[in-house]
């Protein structure tokens, strides 16, 4: 009998505290015209958003819950409520913020990371944003950093009327119908032209509320020849109740620009994550997906690139830790149209006690994409029995002029990687460490340092554990 | 089962989204089904014991069996012993002068058997006709089947070929497929690594031109230990061909030790080709090791200058490529009968490949 070490799960305390939901606004739980309508009156909607809310109601309700992913039948839409508003308006200054809300941020680390490697956050309590601000020299570009619902009704109103849910339609699926009836929260970005921004913008999505909904929406313009990272950042406390987040994410990359979205996930276990991503890339624009995905109990989440322009370009790197009670379904969709297109896909997956790890990927290269290329690579790591992995990748060419390749493994630890660094000295608990950081080092390396070292610490510590 | 009734055949063992159209395919297919003609010098030979019919599912899936209930269709039964020794099976199927016909052939190969298959779908006289044909296979302990399944089916007709088999501790089975004629086919094949340490090998390799439709399902069960499969796919898409590839491998809880591995070479020619590909790893067992790979696309220029600077312009080198990845199976056949009438097949359909 082969001897194994234990890997534990990832350690979610820094995140699983709690914060009393004093004074906050509860919208009825469930999911009605009648729902829908007051929310729309609490957020001041322009008119137009009312009708596209109810209209995308009415979508939600025709249509049926996918049955070809994890399944979500613990999720009971009667008894989520969709809007939770803190007490608070959104503020510009930390000192401003509500002294709880703020100590749950300070305890996720988001003002020191402002301070020290961000050029703007926004922070996200519930349904909506608490704290939003850019630094001057980056606002002074003309750089556009600020809440959905101030750009809703705003200077760039008729920028957020022209995209919203233009890339992903309520009509895409049942749960980006969802979330264009109850969406709130969430960020919009305009880069202008040529503009550069060095440092990244982060925001960072909190929620506190028990049996709730989050359901922000971030819309990214990247206009010609800029270039942006942005990141993004999720975790909530653990409820015996289901919690779900539908977000939307609508990138928008100009010619010749550049967009690096970069997104650490860290729901608790109680979490559907049931998120929609999507990126629009114009002639000679680059867009580029970091994603690590740790938390959640399900999740369906497969952030897609439309290729649209003539030579531009997409990069997927993406890491998935399954563990005990989670079903991560993951992935990424990409769409090839323009000429001399090209994507790149890489994955690893790690499953463990009893967790599930899928992933899941589309490759589509439409007829007139001459000379597109596509290079798929995804790697799982099963770290025992009880748990599952699965790989189910799809490509559809209909052009001659295509390259495409593909490859997959799984696996587990190898006994003789383990024996080699053994026999140098390591003890079995830190050779398998050792192994299963390397193994996401694709990740690690693409996020910033800050991020890449939690990452890597979180790996390191879950793999301490006893031999037997 | 109603005329023209459609059916949902090669049905993916894990959904995908349903825009991709790769879950099943829906096809049209008449279930007023009459004999084929299977033609074999070998007399039909069942154990003593009578045949032992395992339960089986085939790769095209069970809405299909509708098409094999018929009490009037051909059912061949053949039982391989060890004292047989290398025994071969030929048979040749047709659907004659009728449009739609259908039959089966169960084989089991008893302990230590050895015995090849050789089933040859050839064309009948009716422009348009639907042939569907059966094969399960029972490979007992320590015994090996080798299927060796061509498809000549002119232009109008279409196969539907479901295989599924189970293979014992030890045993052994290879399938061997080349679609080299010009009709549409729906191929599905179910293994069931039931022993520990049985293995399948399975190497297919087509040509589909004009408005051809190549749908194919390969399904591996690993359920023994130390149980091995691998799958190679290769072909060539011209003109307006269509196919879909859906290969999975399912590592079930307690394969521990198996390997499963398939790699799809396919080269594009036409214009107006279409090429889906879905190559499925399922794991619920640690310990195992699985992997696949695919190379989608033209010939690459290295190889094209190659050709063009020994004066062999780019359609000659394409046919060439597109012959020898043929040619390198039609050599594993090794029966030289059926190599021979392979090696005419190929030609006929190569030269015929443009009109």
């Amino acid at each position: 009998m082969k001897e194994k070490s234990q890997v534990e799960d990832i350690d979610r305390s820094i995140y699983d505290f709690k914060d009393d939901e004093k004074d906050a606004y509860r919208i009825k739980a469930g999911l009605t015209p009648e729902i829908v309508q007051k929310l729309s009156k609490e957020k001041h909607d322009p008119a137009w958003m009312e009708l596209f809310r109810l209209h995308s109601l009415q979508i939600y309700n025709e249509m049926a819950v996918p049955d070809w992913g994890p399944s979500i039948e613990g999720l009971n839409m009667d008894q989520i409520v969709t809007y939770v508003r803190p007490n608070t308006k959104m503020k510009a200054k930390w000192s401003d913020v509500p002294e709880d809300i703020k100590n749950t941020f300070e305890r996720l680390g988001i003002p020191e990371a402002e301070r020290k490697s961000l050029a703007g956050v926004g922070a996200q309590y519930d349904s909506e944003l608490v704290y939003h601000n850019v630094r001057e020299e980056v606002a002074a570009q003309g750089v556009v950093y600020t809440d959905m619902e101030s750009a809703l009704t705003g200077e760039y109103a008729d920028m957020v009327k022209k995209h919203f849910m233009k890339l992903v339609k309520p009509t895409d699926h049942k749960f980006a119908a969802l979330h264009g009836a109850v969406w709130s929260g969430g960020s919009f970005v305009y880069v202008p032209k040529g503009v550069s921004v060095e440092i990244p913008l982060q925001s960072y999505f909190r929620l506190n509320a028990p049996g709730a909904g989050q359901f922000e929406h971030t819309l990214i313009i990247v206009d010609e020849g800029a270039d942006l990272h942005f990141i993004e950042g999720c975790s909530a406390p653990k409820y015996n109740v289901a919690n779900l987040h539908a977000g939307c994410v609508e990138l928008f990359v100009g010619k010749n620009a550049r967009l690096r979205y970069s997104t650490i996930e860290n729901w608790s276990k109680n979490m559907y994550n049931l998120n929609t991503k999507r990126a629009l890339v114009e002639e000679g624009g680059t867009i580029e997906w970091v994603s690590g995905s740790f938390g959640s109990h399900v999740s369906y989440l497969y952030p897609m690139s439309i290729l649209k322009g003539r030579d531009s370009k997409m990069e997927f790197t993406g890491i998935t830790f399954a563990g005990k009670g989670q079903n991560l379904d993951t992935g990424a969709k990409v769409v090839h149209i323009g000429e001399n297109t090209s994507s790149y896909i890489n994955t690893k997956s790690i499953s463990k006690d009893g967790g599930i790890s899928t992933f899941r990927s589309s490759v589509v290269v439409n007829k007139g994409a001459e000379n597109a290329k596509s290079s798929v690579s995804c790697q799982s790591l099963m770290l025992d029995s009880e748990s599952r992995s699965d790989t189910i990748p799809a490509m559809d060419i209909r052009t001659k002029n295509a390259n495409v390749g593909h490859e997959a493994q799984i696996g587990s630890i190898s006994d003789e990687a383990v024996f080699y660094l053994m026999s140098r000295g390591m003890s079995e608990e830190d050779a398998r460490a050792c192994i299963v950081s390397g193994f996401a080092d694709n990740v690690s390396k693409e996020l910033p340092l800050e991020y890449a070292l939690e990452m890597n610490n979180l790996i390191r510590l879950e793999m301490k554990g006893s031999i037997g | 089962m109603k005329e023209n009734e459609t059916l949902k055949i090669n049905p993916l063992p894990s959904k995908t989204w349903y825009w991709l159209h790769l879950n099943d395919t829906a096809v049209k297919w008449n279930g007023d089904v009459q004999p084929c003609m299977v033609t074999t010098e070998e007399p039909e030979q069942v154990s003593e014991a009578g045949l032992d019919i395992k339960e089986m599912t085939t790769g095209v899936g069970t809405e299909a069996d509708a098409l094999f209930t018929d009490e009037n269709l051909p059912v061949l039964q053949f039982t391989a012993k060890a004292e047989d020794g290398e025994r071969i099976i030929r048979l040749d199927i047709s659907g004659e002068d009728k449009e739609n016909t259908a039959g089966t052939v169960y084989i089991a190969a008893e302990e230590n058997a050895h015995v090849t298959v050789i089933e040859k779908f050839t064309s009948g006289k009716k422009a348009q006709s639907d042939l569907a044909f059966r094969t399960k296979l029972y490979a007992k302990k320590n015994s090996t089947i080798r299927l060796i399944q061509i498809n000549m089916l002119d232009e109008g007709q279409r196969l539907l070929n479901a295989v599924g088999s189970v293979c014992g501790e030890t045993a052994k089975l290879d399938v061997l497929q080349m679609f080299i004629g010009r009709g549409d086919v729906y191929n599905g094949i179910q293994t069931e690594l039931e022993g520990d340490q049985s293995e399948l090998h399975t190497e297919i390799g087509y040509i589909g031109q004009k408005q051809q439709t190549l749908d194919m399902n390969l399904v591996v069960n690993h359920w023994g230990k130390k149980t091995n499969c691998d799958i190679q796919v290769d072909g060539t898409l011209k003109d307006a061909a269509k196919k879909v590839f859906r290969g999975s491998i399912d590592f079930k809880r307690g394969s521990s030790g198996s390997k499963g591995a398939e790699t799809e070479n396919v080269l594009l020619l036409g214009d107006d080709v279409e090429n889906k590909t879905i190559p499925l790893i399922l794991c619920a067992e640690e310990d195992v090791d699985g992997s696949h790979g695919a190379t989608i696309g033209e010939l690459d220029e290295e190889t094209l200058f190659y050709f063009a600077a020994r004066g062999i312009d780019q359609e000659t080198a394409e046919d060439i490529m597109t012959k020898a990845k043929l040619e390198v199976l039609y050599h594993h056949i090794q029966d030289e009968e059926t190599e021979r009438i392979v090696a005419d097949q190929l030609t006929k359909v190569m030269s015929n490949d443009s009109q």
